[in-house]
């Protein structure tokens, strides 16, 4: 119950915000062909760019490549972590982004958040839609090992730099290769 | 995987450290996360592990290109080491750092032996 209250509450607080509406924090100046929030620039383009990175760095890195998408993941995790949590909820907690992390994630087009848990050494996120695992099934079909790098790596840092601790993110079911979700396991190193 | 094989593997790896100019070695996924290590202190393993897993992959891909047949090994000569990197079965890589005046026939002749090994306890 307590945290139904410091949900409903935090989530007020966002919603006070305009986190959630894009319209209230998306400025547009059409004379510089600039769109940002916050001052920061922001560029929409199609989530089947995800697919192209995909088959792009797997051509010059071959089996390794999802090292390479995790490494990107993880560092945009870490600028979304500083330029984005930190700088919305200062006082940020680990009970705060559990909290928030399906309405923010799914408002921004990942996908829809079903479940996330994490408790002292391990936890789990799924998710329903999730963008990569789309752009992957719809450009190349399906696949025959999980392809969601760019999130793995995300979700590493993301909880990572949120706790203080070094977890080990592996994503055990993937919409790719034919599951019905994509299910990502978390343990601590 | 199993605490036992992580074992057996890092076991692998702390013989193969016995071979002169041997100082550090890694068994990493040819997808870059690491397996086990037998590294110095100051040196972050799972970089390391993504980095060669990358460094030979690229490789590989530069041998597809030419149509140069399959990879045997990779090695990088440097100004204070040699970093090789060779196939450990399907899924792994065993990547070893020696220093640059190690002789590199039988640093070759060990790491072959130790591969056969981790591939044989990854199966």
């Amino acid at each position: 119950m307590a945290i139904d209250k410091l949900k409903a509450k935090l989530i007020k607080q966002m919603l006070e915000k305009g986190f959630y509406d894009i319209k209230k924090v998306l400025e547009i100046d059409e004379k510089k062909g600039k769109i940002s929030i916050k001052g920061e620039r922001m560029l929409i383009t199609s989530s089947l760019g995800f697919a192209n990175l995909h088959g792009s760095v797997e051509k010059i890195a071959g089996k390794a490549a999802p090292a390479i998408i995790r490494a990107y993941g993880g560092s945009c995790a870490k600028r979304d972590f500083i330029g984005v949590w930190k700088a919305w909820l200062p006082d940020i907690k680990v009970e705060t982004v559990l909290s928030l992390f399906s309405a923010i994630y799914s408002t921004v087009g990942w996908g829809k958040v079903a479940d996330i848990s994490l408790s002292k050494d391990e936890g789990r996120v799924i998710f329903k839609n999730c963008f990569e695992a789309d752009a992957v099934l719809k450009t190349y079909g399906k696949k025959d090992g999980p392809q969601c790098h760019f999130v793995t790596g995300y979700l590493e840092v993301l909880f990572s730099e949120m706790t203080g601790k070094d977890w080990q993110v592996t994503e055990t079911k993937c919409e790719a290769k034919g599951d019905e979700l994509c299910e990502f396991q978390i343990i601590l190193k | 995987m199993s605490m036992p094989v992580k074992a057996l593997i890092e076991e692998v790896l702390s013989d193969l450290k016995r071979v002169g100019g041997v100082n550090a070695s890694a068994v990493v996924t040819r997808d870059g996360l690491l397996i086990a290590s037998d590294v110095m202190i100051g040196m972050d393993a799972e970089t390391f592990a993504a980095m060669t897993a990358t460094m030979t992959g690229a490789a590989e891909t530069a041998m597809n290109e030419v149509k140069a047949g399959s990879l045997d090994r990779v090695i990088v000569e440097g100004e204070s080491a040699k970093i090789i990197s060779i196939g450990a079965g399907p899924k792994a890589l065993l990547v070893v750092l020696t220093a640059p005046e190690a002789p590199l026939g039988l640093a070759l002749l060990k790491i072959g032996d130790a591969t056969r090994k981790i591939s044989k306890l990854l199966e």
